[in-house]
């Protein structure tokens, strides 16, 4: 269990100066947002004049209604106090956030795995490659709009014996198990409800085409549906008859006059 | 006397030029590729490696080709269906993946769990622990050329597998956690056979332990190997976790 550190905040707040933005200790974690471009000295007066000497992670986080969506958590450790706090920043996509590798060397994994994810950038940071995703990845899958399904998808092709990429297909709608309770509220929109209401023209499910044709279903068909009948197919007596006749080329029953000598 | 350098072969990292002739003496490192699938390597890794001779001098690790995006599978799953992957991503210590991840959903839920189920909790958790060290430690003793070992310790490991299928119904994905408490109580039987068990079984790992915890070449290949990556500057600033941490301090 890791306590509170006593007075930590009112000594911290003092010490970045105007760099302290908001400070917040939810369910006994404590999360102090600072000013993105002294960011590096807050985290150094962190490390150097209060004991932190780790930096676990760095978290990012997308808010895609924020006007900067991006949030960066340094998770930092102590462990000569045994306490853990984090320092947040905010960005968007554009504004890099200044890399903390002068600090902590391990800055170099974590900054580039929070690009690779999240498309944030780091300036400073010498070495900003993906680490997570594939070769040649395009976009930031943790994104909160980037599908989950991906875009492409990869096989091997026995036509160009080599492993391909080709856009994601999915035979299968995505379904979503949100099962609530009843009586909390749950709202029964089963798949395909959507469609009663009808959205505009090209939309995921979209209205009928105009130019449809409309079905009446109580008018009779333009051309009514019949039985066909002995006379129009030629089926019978006669045909059966045909049907049963052997041809002569057709090889004999069985038993029916087996050679028994030494030939076969 | 000459000393010849046969240094182009495979190495692709020499500088363009005129090609060495006997008599030079520059050499350039060696670049060499391991992985991702290497059957000395524990799942897949690629690692492009600079060598100097047998001295490894640069790593470029590439540790993605494990990474299975659960973070963004979770996004689209409530908290109760996101259970079995923590199973599933420290695949040798599945119960303590479960524990952190119901922790965590409890301590910002202000739930209040039943000692009972506390008690279970941490009881599976110390056994997944017990056999995570049992595939940590033979897997190791077996990398550096011990075979006997690792098959006596996967005996323990079977038999905690055996537990935790007794109490989950699988194996090794228990899914047997939950927000909470835990799926299902510990059966009795269980209980008193774990007790049995702790009291018989575990000479295996003194056994096992004993063939190399003195093993002059044991020691030969373990002893003060790897600890200078983490001296030169201050430890901490690599971000060790677990008993590399605790190596530090």
């Amino acid at each position: 269990m890791i306590r509170a550190r006593e007075g930590f905040v009112d000594a911290y707040r003092p010490a970045i100066g105007d760099a302290f933005v908001a400070s917040r200790e939810h369910v006994d974690e404590l999360t102090i947002t600072v000013k993105r471009d002294q960011l590096v000295e807050a985290c150094r007066i962190a490390r150097d004049k209060f004991g932190y000497q780790q930096l676990m992670e760095i978290a990012g986080v997308d808010y895609p209604e924020r006007p900067e969506r991006f949030e960066v958590n340094y998770h930092l450790l102590s462990v000569t106090e045994n306490h853990r706090f984090r320092i947040k920043v905010t960005t968007d996509e554009d504004t890099p956030v200044p890399s903390v590798t002068s600090l902590w060397p391990v800055a170099g994994w974590l900054e580039r795995e929070v690009f690779d994810l999240y498309g944030v950038t780091f300036a400073g940071n010498a070495d900003l490659r993906r680490i997570l995703t594939d070769y040649g990845f395009e976009g930031y899958p943790l994104r909160k709009d980037f599908p989950q399904t991906g875009y492409v998808e990869l096989r091997y092709s026995e036509a160009e014996k080599r492993v391909v990429y080709e856009p994601v297909e999915l035979p299968q709608d995505f379904r979503n198990f949100d099962f609530l309770m009843p009586w909390e509220g749950a709202e029964y929109r089963l798949p395909g409800d959507e469609k009663a209401v009808g959205q505009a023209p090209g939309a995921p499910s979209p209205a009928p085409a105009p130019s449809a044709p409309k079905v009446d279903a109580k008018a009779p068909p333009a051309q009514p549906k019949t039985t066909d009948t002995a006379a129009k197919t030629g089926a019978g007596a006669k045909a059966n008859k045909a049907a049963t006749k052997k041809s002569k080329a057709a090889p004999k029953a069985k038993g029916e006059g087996q050679p028994k000598g030494k030939k076969s | 006397m000459t000393t010849q350098f046969d240094i182009m072969v495979g190495a692709p990292n020499q500088q363009a030029g005129p090609k060495p002739t006997a008599g030079d003496d520059t050499i350039s490192n060696y670049t060499i590729n391991f992985g991702p699938q290497h059957p000395a390597a524990h799942g897949v890794l690629r690692l492009i490696m600079e060598l100097d001779g047998e001295i490894v001098e640069r790593v470029d690790p590439h540790i993605g080709l494990l990474h299975r995006g659960t973070e963004k599978l979770i996004e689209y799953r409530t908290y109760a269906q996101a259970l079995p992957y923590f199973d599933r991503l420290d695949y040798c210590s599945p119960m303590c993946m479960e524990h952190s991840y119901v922790l965590a959903v409890e301590k910002l839920m202000g739930l209040e769990v039943p000692l009972r189920a506390q008690y279970i909790r941490v009881l599976m958790a110390e056994l997944t622990r017990i056999s995570n060290h049992m595939l940590n430690l033979g897997s190791h003793i077996m990398d550096v050329g011990a075979m006997t070992p690792n098959l006596w310790l996967f005996e323990v490991r079977e038999d905690t597998l055996q537990f935790y299928e007794r109490v989950s119904g699988a194996r090794m994905h228990a899914n047997y956690f939950r927000v909470g408490g835990v799926h299902q109580d510990i059966p009795e039987k269980v209980l008193a056979d774990m007790g049995e068990w702790l009291d018989t079984r575990l000479h295996l790992f003194e056994d096992a332990i004993s063939l190399v915890a003195d093993n002059r070449i044991f020691k030969q290949r373990n002893v003060d190997i790897g600890m200078g990556l983490l001296w030169p500057d201050d430890p901490r600033r690599r971000h060790p976790v677990g008993p590399t941490q605790i190596a530090t301090l």
